[in-house]
């Protein structure tokens, strides 16, 4: 049916569309031949067209549109290096980058009502009216706030502010805040080291950023990697040699000396006797690297390393030494002191009471200027110089830190003979802390001078015998009566350990002359006496709280230290020391043993009760 | 002749779906990778601020100070302290820290 009605309509018009033209002279055919092969050449002609336009985009000026496509999708991807983290000697983190955020808007598109910049402001601790005008800038970027932890990030993207963006970016954090703040120092907010460790060690702690070359799609995921890249070069950790304990002992016992004492500023320094590592370096006043806001330039200073002074009379045992070494005197050698003062060149050098006749370990032990004015004057300066010099004084300590000073040492040619003499108990010459501690290494690792290091290292050190063992033995023996009854420094006797070390009090050169109300306090020891493990120098600048001897307010701050020092380094008790607790249930003893109930076997428990 | 033309012209549009595809599969694996790549690097920089946060968990000045403050503990002296030659020492297990 429906077939037989299509057949219909079709014949129909077939036939009716002959007839039409033949009716109409408007439909009838009289076309020109020419004209059919003008619209033939036209379709020709695009059909050309269409293959030059192709071989125009796809051979001749292919790099164009290739390079045109990739601009549209390849993009580089900065790939930034961690820098590298600082470690004390255990491997604890000195400085470490943690994560941040970077936050930004884009104030053109920003998409903020007034309630939504107030809570941002709150978020971010910033002042919502700084903040709104800032917002409010014609331009397309500005910083919202740098260095912002992810925490805080996260809740800032939690808000779901249109045009507030996110850049990841480091932090630098210093868990030790101000103890080791002036060794480490700090970077700044681009992550380059400004201040000690971080700016010696800037190349190999920053490492190198890469570049990563990725195709995207229009969403902006990454669909490929296209190649061409360099990936980043992490930065490189550095192992120092200090201890974070020892360190952080130091820098609280040299606190206190220096609030107590209401001083300018102190600095003190210990080292490893076996093989002159830093196990600490320490100087007040600080400042918390992680706040850095309130820091003042005096804060910054590593005064143990930067500063030189004229140490007073720690320069006796050194200049004694040179001359035991050179066989000037003996332990033995007796010496007039009395009146307790002496015309020498002119000058009346004195001792602070008349001592009579002293033998050389007297000397020491009272710090007798007159005694070495006399020892001086029979040695050769060239002696002494030499001996200054091998110990490391005036010359700048081969320790990786910027500024390190090298103090100053004249030479001997040069020295008047009144010279050689105010040398020989420590004026005329300036020395830094760190020097004095790695000079009195001489005495504590038997006539050999290290290098000192700051840096961790288990190759044994390369040393210089500068005095024989046994006039370092001798110089140990007389330090040790410096820390006893009838010494200087009594106040740097610890329990358990023996200890030896010299004090020196020394005037501060004001103008023309030595202000004779202003002191630096200075102590250099070391124990245990014997065969010692540590040397510790502590120098305190101006102490003004009524306290102003060495042996007064150096020296307790070696002997908070020490004990504790030599307890974390393991060095067990060379002294007799009287239990104050019952001893503690031993290993080998049966745990379950009865223990009397007045003594208990724990002494924490008693202490916490 | 004409089928010929019909089965090359099938196998030659099942190939180009198949290259579709496995363009796309290549495409979703990549993001993939990357996803997890993004992730580890994530990781790994989690896993160093808390190494940092443990670290400023125990300094020794905040140590210092719960123990003094907090426990009332105080500084061990020779005088309260059992020294134990090594060689007293039964061997420890191995799980104890010496240090």
């Amino acid at each position: 049916m429906q077939s037989g009605v299509l057949g219909a309509l079709s014949s129909r018009a077939l036939g009716a569309a002959p007839r039409q033209a033949q009716s109409s002279p408007l439909l009838r055919l009289r076309l020109a031949p020419g004209r059919a092969w003008l619209v033939k050449g036209l379709l020709y002609l695009a059909f050309a067209a269409l293959i030059g336009r192709a071989l125009w985009v796809q051979v001749i000026t292919t790099n164009f549109y290739q390079q045109q496509g990739d601009l549209r999708f390849i993009r580089t991807i900065e790939l930034p290096a961690m820098r590298g983290r600082i470690l004390d000697r255990h491997g604890n983190i000195l400085a470490s980058s943690i994560p941040v955020k970077t936050i930004w808007a884009d104030p053109e598109t920003l998409e903020a009502d007034p309630g939504k910049v107030r809570e941002l402001a709150q978020l971010l601790k910033l002042n919502t009216a700084e903040l709104q005008r800032r917002l409010s800038l014609d331009k397309q970027f500005v910083y919202v706030k740098r260095q912002v932890d992810v925490d805080t990030a996260r809740r800032v993207q939690a808000l779901g502010i249109k045009g507030i963006y996110f850049s990841p970016s480091y932090k630098r954090y210093y868990p030790e805040g101000s103890a080791a703040a002036q060794l480490v120092g700090f970077t700044d907010l681009e992550n380059q080291g400004q201040a000690g460790v971080e700016l010696t060690f800037q190349k190999d702690l920053a490492g190198h950023s890469g570049t990563r070359k990725v195709m995207r799609d229009r969403l902006g995921n990454v669909i490929e990697d296209v190649g061409g890249g360099v990936p980043p070069v992490n930065g490189d950790d550095v192992q120092l040699s200090i201890d974070s304990k020892i360190q952080y002992l130091t820098y609280q016992a040299l606190k206190d000396a220096v609030t107590s004492n209401k001083a300018k500023n102190g600095s003190a320094v210990v080292l490893d006797a076996t093989n002159g590592q830093v196990l600490a370096m320490a100087n007040y006043p600080s400042f918390d690297p992680n706040h850095r806001s309130s820091m003042t330039q005096s804060d910054m200073r590593n005064y143990a390393l930067t500063d030189t002074f004229e140490p007073g009379s720690v320069m006796k045992p050194i200049t004694i030494a040179a001359a035991l070494q050179a066989g000037v005197v003996t332990p033995q050698t007796e010496f007039h002191t009395a009146p307790g003062c002496l015309n020498v060149y002119g000058n009346n050098i004195c001792d602070d009471s008349n001592n009579g006749t002293i033998a050389l370990p007297q000397v020491i032990q009272y710090s007798s200027n007159v005694a070495t004015s006399k020892i001086v004057m029979r040695m050769n300066p060239r002696i002494q110089w030499d001996m200054y010099t091998a110990v490391g004084l005036g010359q700048r300590p081969q320790v990786p830190f910027p500024g390190a000073a090298s103090g100053l040492v004249r030479p001997w040619e040069k020295w008047r003979p009144i010279d050689a003499v105010t040398q020989g108990f420590g004026y005329g010459i300036s020395v830094s802390t760190f020097q004095l501690a790695h000079a009195y290494l001489v005495f504590a690792n038997h006539g050999r001078i290290i290098p000192a290091t700051l840096l961790r290292s288990s190759a044994p050190p390369q040393g210089v015998q500068v005095v024989s063992p046994l006039v370092a033995r001798e110089m140990r023996s007389m330090l040790a009566l410096v820390t006893q009854q009838g010494g200087t420094a009594p106040g740097a006797a610890v329990p358990g350990y023996t200890t030896g070390g010299k004090t020196g009090t020394a005037w501060i050169w004001k103008g023309k002359g030595y202000d004779k109300h202003l002191f630096r306090a200075q102590f250099v020891g070391m124990a245990p006496i014997g065969h010692p493990r540590v040397v510790m120098a502590i120098s305190v600048d101006q102490p003004s709280g009524g306290k102003h001897f060495g042996g007064d307010v150096s020296a307790p701050v070696f002997a908070s230290v020490v004990p504790q020092a030599l307890r974390i380094l393991g060095v067990p008790p060379d002294l007799p020391v009287k239990p104050d607790v019952a001893p503690a249930i031993t290993a080998t003893a049966n745990p379950n043993a009865a223990v009397p109930p007045s003594k208990p076997a724990n002494p924490l428990h008693k202490e916490g009760a | 002749m004409t089928r010929l033309n019909l089965l090359l012209l099938l196998i030659a549009m099942a190939s180009a779906m198949l290259v579709v595809r496995a363009q796309y599969e290549a495409r979703r694996t990549f993001a993939a990778l990357d996803a997890a790549q993004q992730r580890a690097m994530q990781l790994q920089l989690d896993h160093d601020r808390l190494q940092v946060e443990v670290r400023a968990l125990s300094v020794p000045g905040r140590i210092e100070e719960l123990a003094r403050h907090a426990l009332g503990l105080v500084p061990v002296t020779p005088a309260r302290t059992d020294y134990i030659s090594a060689a007293r020492l039964p061997s420890l297990p191995a799980s104890i820290p010496t240090r």
